[in-house]
């Protein structure tokens, strides 16, 4: 039933190992299962998140492309477009249409079938480059992001040894 | 803005997974409820739907505005049972527009290859032509910016259906004779049946061809702004003023309904005659040249409205939907 969505999995997996993303590695949770993936994720350099080897999750739903995929950080993450479970809150992971609860967000960053996996990932470092208060998932995080930049600054670094002592 | 407290951070989570939810059961119950595509029916049904149900006690019956609305529905489905005598529905999750189109052209196709309604023996050339744009679209599309690696596979989708229904066999072996005629009825019933379980298959070719079709509407609309970008500035509801915001918005998503633009752009992109008849409760009152009335229900033409050869699509729109008539 969704041989489609696995086919263009594997042919954007294959991709991506023969072309990788800067600060990215990518691979499979479990190698019988296309659907899950396991993410590495560099810090990008000159951010506050320089240094750190952040792990997540990435599971495609069945109906995937017609769905987008969620991602969820497992190393401990702070940031104003990460839940405090891990979960990656940005546009492109949405599902297409209106939001009435976030109407900041514009419908046309939003998740479509053409985009690919490396679309996500790039969405991702770009999040870390440049946090969106706008929409926050984790109120605290923006919350200090904007008042407290130096706790917030403390709290990421805590962050980043720790992935560093995980790795 | 202030914002609220942590607290509510988890309620905005779980009041998102809650409408998540909620819109997955809405397609869950349409999934069920709805095939792909239905069987043709009868033209009757269209007007058995405005016809008011005896079992209803009068009480409960809408109000006078509504009741008059029902009646031009009504007029509507009689005009247009004058017009037509097949109706196939289509579901309705935001993708029936594309999916009305690729059936409703792919029919069409199929049939010319057993030379209906015509029987002119050169009638595969739409078939030909068709196939030669999208064997050529993927090279096109790439050079408007679509990412190759991500958007091949939508396209192999759409090349394959093509070659299927080429290959659908056609009894006549040799050329039409008296012997064979009486049997070309049941091939061709036989390769109708073959495509109509094909385009049904959940989460299948329908599906695929969607996403494609969708690329290619995109792709038109892109490649000529100043044909296109009118539509969009005329739109009073839609606040977007340019193609490839409205494209990454409004075409390229699944389940995103089709306004007149991308109605437009598809049928000019694929060269072919869209028919729409506009059921919207209301007709067309017309004076005809002897100075009598008709009525009329609107109807618009997109696409190739000349080329008397080129395939043509007839599809009914009622608000928010679209399906075929035959």
């Amino acid at each position: 039933m969704t041989d489609y969505g696995t086919e263009l999995l594997k042919r954007q997996l294959n991709e991506l190992a023969k072309n990788p993303i800067d600060l990215v590695s990518v691979g499979l949770t479990d190698d019988s299962n296309v659907y899950d993936w396991e993410i590495l994720i560099m810090g990008p350099d000159g951010t506050l998140y320089e240094g750190g080897f952040f792990k997540a999750r990435l599971v495609f739903p069945p109906d995937f492309p017609n769905m987008p995929p969620t991602m969820t950080f497992t190393s401990q993450m702070w940031h104003p477009n990460v839940y405090e479970d891990g979960k990656v809150c940005i546009s492109i992971l949405h599902p297409p249409g209106e939001d009435i609860l976030n109407a900041q967000e514009k419908a046309e960053e939003r998740w479509r079938p053409i985009l690919g996996v490396e679309a996500i990932l790039m969405s991702v470092i770009s999040m870390l480059n440049d946090p969106n208060d706008e929409s926050p998932a984790n109120i605290d995080a923006a919350k200090q992001w904007r008042t407290d930049r130096e706790a917030f600054k403390k709290k990421v670094r805590q962050c980043v040894r720790r992935s560093q002592e995980e790795c | 803005m202030t914002h609220p407290e942590s607290s509510s951070s988890i309620a905005h989570e779980s009041q998102y997974k809650l409408t998540e939810r909620q819109l997955s059961d809405i397609e869950a119950e349409i999934k069920s409820t709805q095939p792909l595509t239905s069987q043709p029916l009868p033209i009757v049904a269209l007007i058995q739907q405005y016809v008011a149900d005896p079992s209803t006690p009068a009480q409960t019956q809408q109000q006078d505005s509504q009741e008059w609305l029902e009646s031009g529905f009504l007029a509507s489905s009689k005009l247009l049972s004058k017009k037509y005598t097949h109706l196939r529905r289509i579901r309705g999750d935001g993708n029936c527009y594309y999916r009305a189109f690729l059936y409703s052209l792919c029919e069409g196709l199929l049939k010319r290859r057993f030379h209906v309604p015509t029987d002119d023996p050169t009638d595969d050339r739409e078939l030909k032509r068709i196939r030669t744009f999208v064997t050529n679209s993927l090279s096109w599309v790439c050079g408007l910016g679509y990412e190759e690696t991500t958007i091949e596979m939508f396209y192999d989708e759409l090349v394959d259906l093509l070659d299927f229904i080429d290959n659908l066999p056609t009894c006549p072996s040799s050329p039409a004779t008296d012997s064979n005629q009486a049997t070309r009825p049941l091939e061709l019933q036989k390769a109708l049946d073959a495509l109509h379980h094909k385009l049904n298959e959940e989460n299948s070719t329908s599906d695929y061809c969607t996403w494609y079709l969708r690329v290619l509407t995109a792709a038109q609309m892109k490649s000529d702004p100043d044909r296109y970008l009118p539509f969009l500035l005329a739109d009073d509801s839609s606040s977007i003023m340019d193609i490839p915001t409205f494209c990454s918005r409004e075409v390229e998503p699944m389940n995103r309904e089709c306004g007149m633009v991308q109605v437009a752009a598809l049928a000019e992109c694929f060269g072919v005659r869209v028919v729409i008849e506009y059921m919207d409760g209301s007709v067309v009152r017309e004076k005809e040249e002897d100075g009598s009335f008709t009525f009329k229900v609107a109807c618009h033409e997109f696409g190739e409205t000349k080329g008397e050869d080129r395939m043509s699509v007839s599809l009914l729109y009622r608000p928010g939907h679209y399906d075929i008539l035959y």
